[in-house]
């Protein structure tokens, strides 16, 4: 997946390209605006991360004029302006997702993996990591062949980060998937139904799948340790 | 009380309406009287011609045109007056004068006054008349006669009179202009005094108030106005530098934690799970500065009404329900009890990521004053046009003292108690501004020892 991030600040744009390799993704960087649309009409990006602020031509008209290029790879826009308006001329002029700083990385992987899948998530079926078997339609877990009693929301939980296997998920973003709560909130609330899942799927078996990335959020791995 | 502000001094334009509408007054008053009085004079006039004909047709009729009364009557009467000359003379029928006052026809001629009873009539001399005349037939012939009284007399009097009057309305006039500006400059003179006290006052001394002494009712009820606004505005700079204050503090904790933190973990080589750890709480610290500033920027636009609103049918039991799911856990593990009371049927139009929010902050804050075995309500209910909302526990309620201010920003009740257990003491004040943005309002209803319920109502009008 190649990426163009279109960012003016180095320690921003620094970030990003590390955080982004190591995700997998190819980075090219541009400093300033002119430069930014140059390599996004000419280059095949499968998305470009646009700031704002930008040096020598803003984001605003960088994203216009890529569109009027006829130009249709999906732009996430990246700033500190959060006004409504602001945000309602982002989509007007045909941006496909919007981001505000400070946001964690991992909304921005997520956000960007949604940009790049596009397709309804998969709601059927079965999902298989290692010894944790899912079966979306029955609504049924097992792992290690043992079915786990969960409450429908537990499910909803563990179905959301076995799918998304691997990456880390912030806490925000899990309330807002699976209890549809869209606001943040100090507290630990979704650290309370991470330990009761962890209770039922984690405890009983000798390798723990669920994990806790300290100040980022939870992922669900392959077991080991 | 200069040109300051474009128009002209209050007290400058009263003295000009004083001394207009004196002098008005002075002038109509005395035209009147000026206009009586020349009525008065047509009239005594009128009455002196009158009775001198009479007189003389009397006599004549009595003792004919020889008579030596008639003759005394016209030529001698005149000297029995001073002040009122009446001529007077008798025709006979032929036109020659039969007598006359002496030295009648030098100023006025049979001829200038034939034909003219009742004029007045200018003499060869200058002077003015009014003259009458009367045919009046006697035995056998006709005889006229002529009467003229002088009016040159009446004349210079009214002219003097005139004269005098056009003094004393400009002298009233002064007077009035003068006694107007001292009136007005004596009222306006609280003004002058608030406005200067006014001046005074700017943001260093806030807690002054104008107090004017004995002053008229009109402006004691604009320097209370006055007063009151200064109350507030004192208020409101009191409340501004703490909340400024109370930013830099809260924001101070998180920084230096991260700042020590990281260094310490420079110092010298550590595992990587040392810095994994380090790097994380850095992390959870600059989540809670992020969540500061948002929570800010969402009172302070919604302060101005910035934030939109973005309205949508909500199903209230459904949305509830979401709520409880979402707190059961962390509710059983305080060994708290949620649940919601709402009837089935009930929808309103409010904005969904703001309602969550604003719940979330109530049943949050309930939690942390609710001991275990305590129960924690989400209600709904319609009461007339009006939906409620109520968040009730049964934990320890709120002392009176801090109910007032509950809902300010960064208020804590405990203000022992630390960020990490109480919030930052903004959630209320989201509760209240989320409420606002609906045209709703918050209740707070708490007993010390029974729980504390608060509840939003919204107009369902308007929802």
């Amino acid at each position: 997946m190649h990426v163009l991030v279109i960012e003016d600040e180095p320690k921003t744009s620094s970030y990003l390209k590390a955080g982004l390799s190591e995700q997998g993704f190819v980075v090219d960087i541009a400093n300033n605006g002119e430069d930014g649309l140059h390599l996004a009409v000419h280059g095949e990006y499968d998305l470009v991360l646009l700031d704002v602020m930008l040096p020598r031509r803003d984001g605003w008209s960088v994203l216009a004029n890529l569109r009027g290029e006829g130009n249709r790879t999906p732009v996430l826009m990246l700033t500190a302006r959060d006004r409504v308006p602001d945000r309602v001329k982002g989509f007007d002029l045909g941006a496909d997702d919007y981001l505000i700083k400070p946001f964690a990385f991992s909304e921005l992987l997520a956000r960007m993996r949604n940009l790049l899948r596009r397709g309804p998530v998969r709601s059927v079926g079965t999902v298989k990591v290692g010894d944790l078997e899912l079966d979306l339609g029955r609504q049924r877990a097992a792992r290690d062949g043992k079915r786990l009693d969960l409450t429908p929301m537990e499910f909803r939980l563990i179905s959301l980060l076995a799918r998304r296997a691997g990456e880390v998920l912030s806490r925000t973003y899990i309330a807002e998937q699976v209890w549809d709560m869209n606001f943040d909130s100090d507290s630990n609330v979704v650290e309370v139904h991470i330990r009761r899942l962890r209770a039922k799927v984690d405890d009983p078996f000798p390798k723990s799948m669920i994990h806790t990335v300290r100040g980022v959020g939870y992922v669900l791995e392959e077991g080991h340790g | 009380m200069a040109d300051r502000s474009g128009g002209r001094s209050l007290a400058v334009r009263l003295s000009w309406w004083y001394g207009i509408s004196s002098c008005l007054l002075i002038a109509v008053v005395i035209g009147l009287l000026y206009l009586a009085l020349l009525r008065n004079f047509d009239q005594q006039n009128e009455r002196y011609l009158a009775q001198k004909v009479s007189i003389l047709r009397t006599l004549l009729e009595e003792s004919g045109d020889r008579a030596a009364t008639v003759k005394w009557e016209v030529e001698e009467e005149q000297a029995a007056h001073t002040s009122i000359r009446v001529l007077s003379r008798i025709l006979s029928a032929d036109g020659t004068k039969l007598y006359e006052t002496s030295g009648m026809s030098d100023e006025l001629p049979v001829s200038v006054i034939v034909g003219r009873n009742g004029a007045e009539v200018r003499s060869l001399k200058g002077r003015l008349y009014r003259v009458a005349q009367v045919s009046l037939p006697a035995k056998d012939r006709v005889l006229q006669i002529q009467a003229a009284i002088d009016l040159g007399y009446q004349k210079d009097l009214l002219t003097r009179y005139q004269n005098q009057l056009w003094i004393t309305v400009a002298f009233g006039f002064a007077i009035a202009l003068f006694v107007g500006h001292r009136i007005a400059h004596n009222g306006i003179q609280p003004v002058k005094f608030m406005a200067a006290a006014v001046q005074e006052i700017s943001s260093h001394n806030l807690d002054e108030r104008i107090q004017l002494e004995n002053a008229p009712s009109e402006l004691a009820a604009l320097c209370e106005t006055f007063n009151q606004t200064l109350d507030r505005l004192q208020d409101a700079f009191g409340r501004l530098s703490q909340f400024s204050s109370d930013i830099a503090h809260e924001l101070r904790t998180p920084i230096n934690n991260v700042r020590g933190e990281l260094e310490v973990a420079l110092a010298q080589s550590r595992s990587t799970a040392q810095y994994r750890e380090a790097i994380g709480s850095a992390l959870e610290e600059c989540q809670r500065v992020s969540r500061l500033i948002e929570s800010l920027l969402f009172l302070a636009r919604a302060e101005h009404a910035e934030t939109g609103v973005h309205r949508e049918p909500l199903h209230l039991s459904t949305e509830l329900e979401k709520l409880v799911l979402f707190y059961e856990a962390p509710a059983h593990d305080r060994g708290i009890t949620v649940d919601a009371r709402v009837p089935d049927d009930l929808y309103a139009h409010l904005d969904r990521n703001l309602l969550q929010r604003a719940l979330g902050n109530l049943i949050e804050n309930a939690f942390r004053h609710t001991p275990r075995g305590g129960t924690v309500t989400l209600g709904a209910k319609r009461e007339g046009e009006r939906l409620l909302l109520t968040i009730s526990d049964t934990g320890s309620g709120i002392p009176k003292a801090h109910v007032a201010r509950i809902f300010d920003r960064f208020y804590r009740v405990d203000s022992a108690r630390t960020p990490a257990e109480g919030g930052a003491g903004l959630g209320l004040a989201i509760v209240k501004s989320i409420a606002h943005l609906h045209g709703g309002e918050v209740h707070i209803d708490t007993a010390e020892g029974r729980g504390t319920s608060i509840t939003m109502a919204f107009e369902l009008t308007k929802t």
